[in-house]
């Protein structure tokens, strides 16, 4: 990872070519947000990347969750858990540290 | 408060902005947790042929957007009989296993709702 | 009972705009006919609209195009309009 990844991010934080995107920026992105990444935030951000992958859109945070909970379980699901790792806005924080677009239909 | 909304579309994809629109607005719909049925006429029955690839022709592949709205709780799904036979397609053989209305279904359809969009 | 009002704003050559709004229109519903649509009022297509159902033309936009004769169609103002809207459960705009 370069020292300026600054550059690399829109004035909202987030990613201007998604292909920048790698596990050491993500860690950084978090961090700058006050975020360590542990195993729980991790399979969050690929269940994110699939979703994009998939679905060539960043969800918002109803089928965020309902896309959580088909996969990780019902518990994860829950949009209290999400909160908690990543406090906010959920839908928007995770898809700015998984290097995707920010989502558009998001409260 | 909960409002029943139809959208109606009856553009065909990528010519137009109409396909993307639909799914812009049915998206927002249930972001903001309003019940949302689609009602697919004329054309835009043929956004939901499947095996779409618009990569060439520089646009967002509908059918993997169409693919995430059960993800929305966007689940009814409705196209036109008559748009069907005129394309010589059944809903069998579309994306997200539309149901087919004939036209007093289709009446019936748009009387039970709070909000009725054609696009 | 649920009354829709179905408004065209599309002249006659558009064939599918028109069939979309039939195919959507119940018994009980209302027609009204905006912009180029006043056009359906001249006699060589006043038998495509459907005869079950009220039909309504705006003023304004008969006026702005030259078309005094329309007969058996209630002509209407914009106030009428207004009003119109408010005594049915939704409005259907097909365009």
């Amino acid at each position: 990872m370069t020292q300026d990844y600054r550059t690399l991010l829109d004035d909202e934080g987030y990613l201007f070519r998604l292909e920048d995107w790698s596990e050491p920026l993500a860690e950084q992105l978090a961090q700058d947000k006050g975020i360590q990444l542990t195993p729980a935030h991790w399979e969050v951000l690929w269940l994110l990347r699939d979703f994009y992958q998939q679905y060539q859109h960043s969800p918002a945070m109803r089928p965020l969750c309902k896309a959580v909970s088909l996969q990780l379980g019902a518990e994860k699901g829950r949009s209290i858990y999400l909160m908690q790792l990543f406090p906010g806005s959920p839908a928007k924080l995770a898809a700015c540290i998984a290097g995707l677009p920010k989502p558009d239909n998001c409260l | 408060m909960n409002k029943r909304f139809l959208l109606i579309c009856s553009r065909p994809p990528y010519g137009s902005s109409a396909a993307r629109d639909l799914l812009d607005i049915a998206l927002t719909c249930s972001v903001f947790e309003q019940s949302v049925s689609l009602l697919l006429m004329g054309d835009a029955i043929l956004q939901l042929l499947p095996e779409q690839n618009p990569t060439a022709i520089r646009q967002k592949n509908l059918n993997a957007i169409q693919s995430s709205l059960a993800l929305y709780d966007i689940e009814s799904i409705y196209v036109d009989a008559e748009a069907l036979r005129f394309h010589g397609l059944s809903a069998e053989t579309l994306l997200l296993k539309p149901q087919a209305l004939e036209p007093d279904a289709l009446q019936q359809l748009i009387r039970e709702q709070d909000v009725v969009l054609p696009l | 009972m649920s009354r829709s009002l179905h408004t065209l704003n599309t002249p006659p050559s558009d064939t599918d705009t028109l069939s979309h709004c039939l195919m959507a229109l119940s018994e009980g519903d209302e027609l009204l006919l905006i912009e180029d649509a006043v056009y359906f009022t001249l006699p060589a297509h006043r038998h495509k609209l459907p005869s079950g159902v009220p039909i309504h033309a705006l003023a304004v936009d008969l006026q702005a195009r030259g078309l005094t004769n329309a007969t058996d169609i209630s002509i209407i103002s914009d106030p009428e309009f207004v009003n119109l809207t408010l005594h049915c459960n939704r409005v259907v705009s097909w365009f």
